[in-house]
């Protein structure tokens, strides 16, 4: 959507930083246990051709249905039919998880709702403060 | 307390319990009658029947837990634990190790067996069979164990189990509090009491005068017991605070946990994965979604479950290469166990033409140098990138001829 896709130079790989980052995290309860930079940058190609893998499939799916977006439902069915059925509750979650997140936003982005206050009434209230601060300034 | 000490090693049905144990749980409502048949049947004092009936109340929670906590531990379960799993008797202690602190109160539990094996497997056989059946009630057991995370303090040591009449009703508190210290001294403790205690449970079967090595910590806790008490309070507090942090104790108590476990039982040794704070940018897991022409539109929800997915991968082979690392004595993961990863479960044979690939130059580059390699490696993936970067149709294409080479499971090009 509002990403410039396939803009220029940006890699199709994934953050060497983040990744690293992550696995730390995850070895982080086998104390002394580090990953080679070598096995890093294997690990980010597995993973690229992983979410390629994923979303090809996802895509095939949602042409079968019909579809011309690739849902959540996709993904967890393309997950499912490769062999990893495993990871579908987690990703349910987190999918869910993210609604719930984008809910709030909404909530929160409705301030003009919130406040109580008409339109002319807010126009008023900014007038008066940028009389105080023009004020201020002289 | 004196009397705590000199029980401990006496308590003689605990062997029961252990026979019970593979045995589904049965009505909870049986619980406290089970405790009364525990009082008549056994020939011994009060000290025992508190030591046995908090022991074998306990794995009844840990039976129940494991229940609970089944979706949570699928999760889990998929990246850390496939080779635990895979072995039936171990599920248990695994179950344990898994849920950190819900555990930590069946620590002591393992030590009581132990005795109960020691002392006399055929007299409480009897009486074990119908206790064994009405105690894993869940309903009961779940409280209790609730319980010992946030009531652990508050209650007076073990003052309650002493007190015959209140046995039934006070079986749990006493249990807390015995249960939740061990956990303070040395948190990572527990998971080995745990563990230890399915090696016996294989074990003592058969043998019945196996060696009970962990109750002795138990009935010498008392002095303890006040201090670590109120540790347990500021863990319980944290541990009910934050699921993260949960994990993290998983982490680390179960990896030794499997360690005693493996070099007791001969059981592979599974590295227990950390908690994953850090999330993949969406737009990067959309970009390279898109990169493939094929792929169309994306729903904003979409990369954010594609980004978990890959996640739970990561973990995956993460967990899987260091546990090879750690089999081989190694502090570091190269790209040659990733790729043994990899190539040791079809799962993952999308990969082994990456793998492969590396692999070779790895091999080459050994012969030049090792330094040599990690250029080729990253070499080879800039070029995959810039020849995605150059324009759709590159991407696509470039992205289709590693699907293609790959494995080619599900692309029909």
């Amino acid at each position: 959507m509002s990403d410039h896709e396939f803009g220029g130079n940006d890699d199709l790989s994934l953050p060497k930083a983040t990744v690293q980052k992550i696995v730390s995290e995850i070895l982080s309860g086998s104390s002394g246990i580090a990953f080679s930079k070598e096995a890093r940058d294997v690990l980010i190609e597995c993973c690229v051709e992983f979410i390629t893998l994923i979303s090809s499939e996802a895509n095939e799916i949602s042409e079968k249905e019909a579809k011309k977006t690739i849902a959540c439902d996709h993904i967890v069915k393309a997950l499912d039919q490769l062999g990893f059925p495993d990871y579908v509750p987690a990703v349910l979650e987190a999918a869910a998880e993210h609604k719930e997140v984008q809910k709030g936003r909404e909530k929160k982005a409705n301030k003009l709702e919130q406040s109580g206050l008409t339109l002319e009434e807010l126009e008023r209230l900014q007038q008066e403060q940028f009389a105080a601060a023009a004020a201020r300034h002289n | 307390m004196s009397g705590d000490g000199s029980y401990a090693p006496k308590s003689p049905d605990l062997s029961s319990f252990y026979s019970a144990g593979p045995t589904p749980p049965a009505e909870p409502a049986e619980v406290p009658r089970q405790q009364e048949l525990l009082s008549q049947s056994s020939h011994s004092n009060f000290s025992h029947l508190q030591q046995s009936a908090s022991s074998t109340y306990s794995p009844a929670g840990a039976y129940y837990q494991q229940q609970a906590h089944a979706p949570q531990q699928e999760d889990r379960q998929h990246y850390g634990y496939k080779y635990q799993l895979a072995t039936p008797p171990q599920t248990l202690s695994q179950a344990r190790s898994t849920n950190s602190y819900p555990h930590s109160s069946q620590a002591p539990p393992p030590a009581g067996f132990g005795v109960g094996e020691g002392y006399s497997p055929t007299a409480q056989h009897k009486d074990c069979l119908p206790r064994a059946q009405s105690h894993p009630g869940p309903g009961h057991a779940q409280p209790g164990t609730r319980y010992a995370d946030t009531q652990a303090p508050p209650h007076p040591p073990q003052s309650a189990a002493y007190q015959p009449p209140y046995r039934g009703s006070f079986q749990y508190q006493y249990q807390q509090t015995q249960t939740a210290h061990p956990q303070i001294p040395a948190p990572t403790f527990h998971p080995l009491t745990a563990a230890q205690a399915q090696v016996r449970e294989s074990y003592e079967y058969p043998i019945p005068s196996a060696p009970p090595p962990s109750q002795q910590p138990e009935s010498t806790m008392p002095p303890r017991r006040a201090a670590a008490a109120a540790a347990a309070a500021a863990l319980a507090s944290q541990a009910a605070g934050s699921e993260a942090s949960t994990d993290a104790s998983a982490g680390l108590s179960s990896s030794s946990s499997t360690i005693t476990a493996a070099a007791a039982a001969g059981a592979t040794t599974t590295i227990e994965p950390g908690p994953v704070k850090t999330k993949f940018p969406t737009a990067r897991i959309k970009r390279i979604m898109q990169a493939d022409e094929e792929v169309g539109k994306v729903a904003q929800q979409t990369p954010i479950a594609v980004g978990k997915a890959l996640e739970l991968f990561m973990v995956a082979l993460v967990t899987r290469s260091a546990e090879l690392a750690r089999q081989r004595n190694s502090k570091r993961v190269s790209a040659q166990m990733l790729r043994q990863v990899v190539e040791a479960d079809e799962q993952w044979d999308f990969l082994t033409d990456i793998v492969a690939k590396v692999e070779n130059e790895e091999k080459s580059g050994k012969g030049g140098g090792g330094g040599s390699s990690s250029n080729k490696v990253k070499a080879e993936s800039d070029s995959d990138e810039d020849g995605a970067g150059d324009g759709v149709s590159g991407g696509a294409s470039g992205g289709k001829r590693k699907r293609g080479a790959g494995g080619g499971r599900k692309k029909k090009v």
